[in-house]
């Protein structure tokens, strides 16, 4: 349990966000869910509320400075200073190689992905520096370590991993811990649809996977809520693969034989 | 918590491992300290069993094949099969240049360092996959990724996080994961007598952290327990540094200017 925390949950709305908010509000911690959705986010406040969790809904739009600036602003003038910041919008792409990519589909992917990240991870780590104690946790992904077929979305991803060294190096002195999970195939309700239109072999992924399974949003709400909790006050700069084994399993089973 | 779990801790008399054996016991698991110092060993089992915990010591020296095979098949005869599987049995060695590093000295390291834990995996691990499941950490270290003036030491280290994914990918499928920890440098007993005798100086230590603060063996063990826990069943084949941003604070700090 923790005593009460403010976690901000961008992205909270859906998918390994919404995960994420459930199990730092199931361990006691106020839930704001900034997110560009005001309705699915409302919704995911009133699921925290209805099992006598906290919460509360701020409209954030990551790739704008003075959306990040307001929301920063407000969560601490509206609930109190911010300990946790949870970095979960993110958007995703069809596979495509790079010749064929529109700037406009790669300025759309890198202003939420890396410059959303970018942003709120300045805007509020500079208050937690000065509060002198707070934890980062930025939502990586397994293309941070290896290539996929998903031009943006792999850079971004890359660029997110190597800010949150960067950042848990310039802030711990102030204390200030900076993570990543880097998941894997996640059974998002996204993916769910995707599955069912026919755009992915689940059966492909799992077998692809070292645990022959697939990770789930709450799994990596797990991770999150370990690499934030007083258990990790000795972790900083790190990208935790929450990837049920794909990075070990994918060249293991490349092997020609 | 559920039923009790099974937790072989080589090096559990000691140290990282010590901290582990108490974490686990803490949580209701029977630990098995399996251990070449004897004494330490009876001290331990008989401090977790005074605080109401389970524990029970095996004396093994894991740089004997023959005591490992016969070791597990009494642990497993006698306390029940083994669930969890977390090899902290290790040697240190005092910086220095190959050519000052006794051959006999490297090969002592490496048969305990990475041997000891490949032949304590090749036991362990396919009763854990006749099984179905099971979970394996193995203690890697900073040096698993960066090069310290360690020449036995680091590459062992680093061969162990080798190992580490090709058992993620082997065992897999049959629901046994394989992590591996990073701690940094670590203030274990060991480690404060070096200070007290002068050989360390703990601000040099402090001084090279992204946090400037000092591991703690506790430290190690709440990840060493996240690992093998239920909320980490998607997490395979990674290395997790513990060495408050050591790694990322290394590179970053050195920036010319």
């Amino acid at each position: 349990m923790s005593d009460g925390r403010i976690t901000i949950i961008t992205g909270g709305a859906s998918g390994i966000g919404q995960a994420t908010a459930k199990r730092f509000a199931r361990g006691g911690d106020f839930i704001v869910i900034a997110d560009l959705h005001q309705d699915a986010g409302d919704a995911a406040v009133k699921e925290i509320e209805d099992v006598g969790g906290r919460a509360a809904f701020q409209w954030l739009d990551v790739t704008s400075e003075g959306s990040v600036i307001a929301m920063a602003d407000a969560v601490e003038r509206d609930h109190g200073p911010i300990e946790v910041l949870i970095n979960s919008a993110g958007i995703l792409h069809n596979p495509e190689t790079i010749t064929e990519f529109s700037m406009e589909q790669f300025d759309a992917v890198h202003s939420v992905n890396y410059r959303g990240t970018f942003l709120c991870c300045r805007e509020v780590g500079r208050r937690m520096q000065e509060q002198g104690r707070g934890a980062i946790g930025n939502i990586a992904s397994i293309v941070s370590f290896v290539p996929y077929q998903v031009t943006a979305y792999t850079a971004g991803k890359a660029a997110v991993k190597s800010l949150t060294e960067i950042l848990s190096a310039e802030m711990g002195e102030s204390n200030v811990r900076v993570n990543a999970v880097a998941p894997g195939y996640v059974l998002t309700p996204a993916m769910q649809a995707r599955i069912e239109t026919g755009h992915r072999n689940p059966d492909v992924m799992i077998q692809q996977n070292a645990l022959s399974k697939l990770v789930t949003p709450e799994d990596v709400g797990n991770g999150l809520w370990f690499l934030c909790s007083e258990e990790a006050s000795a972790i900083t700069g790190v990208t935790l693969p929450i990837d049920c084994g794909i990075l070990s399993s994918l060249p293991y089973k490349a092997y020609p034989k | 918590m559920a039923d009790t779990r099974v937790i072989l801790i080589t090096g559990g008399a000691a140290g990282i491992g010590l901290a582990t054996a108490v974490r686990f016991a803490k949580a209701g698991d029977h630990v098995v300290i399996a251990d070449v110092f004897e004494d330490k060993a009876h001290e331990a089992v008989t401090s977790i069993i005074s605080s109401g915990g389970k524990a029970s010591f095996y004396l093994l020296d894991v740089a004997d094949d023959d005591q490992i095979l016969r070791v597990v098949q009494e642990i497993e005869e006698t306390e029940g099969a083994i669930d969890a599987l977390v090899t902290c049995a290790g040697i240190l060695q005092n910086p220095g240049s190959i050519e000052d590093m006794p051959i006999e000295e490297h090969d002592r390291m490496w048969r305990i360092n990475y041997r000891g834990v490949y032949m304590t995996c090749r036991e362990v691990g396919p009763r854990m996959t006749a099984r179905g499941h099971g979970a394996i950490v193995n203690m890697h270290s900073t040096t698993s990724t960066r090069p310290y003036p360690l020449v036995a030491y680091g590459t062992g280290k680093a061969s162990l996080k080798m190992l580490t994914e090709v058992l993620a990918a082997e065992f897999g499928p049959n629901g046994v994961r394989v992590n591996g920890v990073a701690p940094g440098v670590t203030m274990t007993e060991n480690m404060k007598q070096r200070v007290v005798a002068g050989e360390r100086d703990p601000e040099k230590i402090i001084a090279w952290n992204a946090i400037p603060e000092i591991v703690v063996p506790e430290d190690v063990a709440e990840s060493i327990f996240f690992l093998c826990s239920e909320e980490a069943h998607a997490i395979s084949g990674v290395t997790l540094p513990i060495d408050y941003g050591w790694q990322v604070a290394v590179n970053y700090n050195a920036y010319p200017r």
